[in-house]
């Protein structure tokens, strides 16, 4: 029996022609995958995205590179592999794909070890004013 | 014939929403398991009998940091997907990896001695909801 195949469905392989700093002065491309993994079932093999996209790049017109991943989360931060090397990739490099990726995603990726920022409780008064404040006019010190 | 083996030297360990934690001085292995129910009657002669319990452990994994005085401690309880990446073979694109979500359980601050580099121990807990799957490098 052939294996459970869930389709990709979110971003497929968008790619941008991002211009680099003028110290590279190249192009590259970054591409997102989703990342989907094989799980296995006593059913089977079944593949199942995770919540996070891994990264592709590369110079216009050679083979892409694994070089990280993001997670779909607002803010997620980027998680950068290293060269094949061991070394970690240039910061000029770092720099041109956040922003490729803040493209894509509409929100400013994380920097590494910056930590997440702090989430609001469910019933957060994001339009809170004064006029909200109920003021307590009782005399905590009058005798009854 | 090439040469197969390879070392953990290169592969690096990613909380997606916790971020970096530093340098990782080594990502325990991990183990899912399967419990056994003992189905031995009076009847049973010989050897106990056992059937396959219903449901797997996902397992959890143990790695060790580099205690820095300057990064943040992660947070237990938030559930995140945690990648652990191969080591990119020669001709690979794409690293092998294993991915699952889950939740750091524990954060161990260093022991403090003489001569001994400060090392700080995490645990990560797959909570069964994705994966974790394995995921095979692509050429």
């Amino acid at each position: 029996m052939e294996p459970t195949h869930i389709e990709p469905t979110d971003i497929h392989y968008n790619i941008i022609d991002h211009r680099m700093p003028d110290q590279i002065g190249e192009t590259i491309d970054v591409e997102l995958r989703p990342h989907i993994g094989t799980q296995q079932t006593r059913l089977g093999p079944v593949q199942v995205e995770h919540d996070q996209y891994i990264i592709m790049a590369g110079r216009h017109g050679d083979q892409m590179l694994h070089i990280g991943y993001v997670g779909k989360a607002p803010g997620a931060p980027i998680n950068f592999l290293r060269q094949d090397n061991g070394q970690p990739w240039p910061g000029p490099i770092k720099i041109a794909v956040r922003e490729a990726i803040a493209q894509q995603l509409g929100s400013g990726a994380r920097r590494e070890g910056q930590p997440p920022e702090p989430t609001p409780p469910d019933d957060f008064d994001d339009d809170w004013d004064d006029d909200d404040l109920e003021l307590d006019d009782t005399d905590p010190y009058e005798d009854d | 014939m090439a040469l197969t083996g390879d070392t953990g030297n290169g592969a690096t360990l990613a909380l997606g929403t916790t971020g970096a934690v530093g340098n990782v001085r080594n990502i325990g292995e991990i183990a899912k398991e399967l419990g056994k129910i003992e189905t031995s009657h009076l009847g049973t002669t010989g050897q106990k009998t056992y059937i396959p319990d219903d449901l797997e452990e996902p397992g959890e994994v143990e790695f060790e940091v580099e205690w820095t005085t300057t990064t943040t401690l992660p947070s237990t309880g938030v559930v995140e997907t945690l990648t652990i990446t191969y080591p990119k073979r020669t001709g690979e694109a794409t690293a092998a990896n294993h991915a699952g979500t889950g939740f750091i359980t524990k954060v161990s601050t260093p022991q403090l001695v003489n001569g001994t580099l400060q090392v700080a121990k995490i645990t990560f807990a797959f909570d069964g909801d994705t994966g974790p799957t394995y995921t095979k490098a692509t050429t």
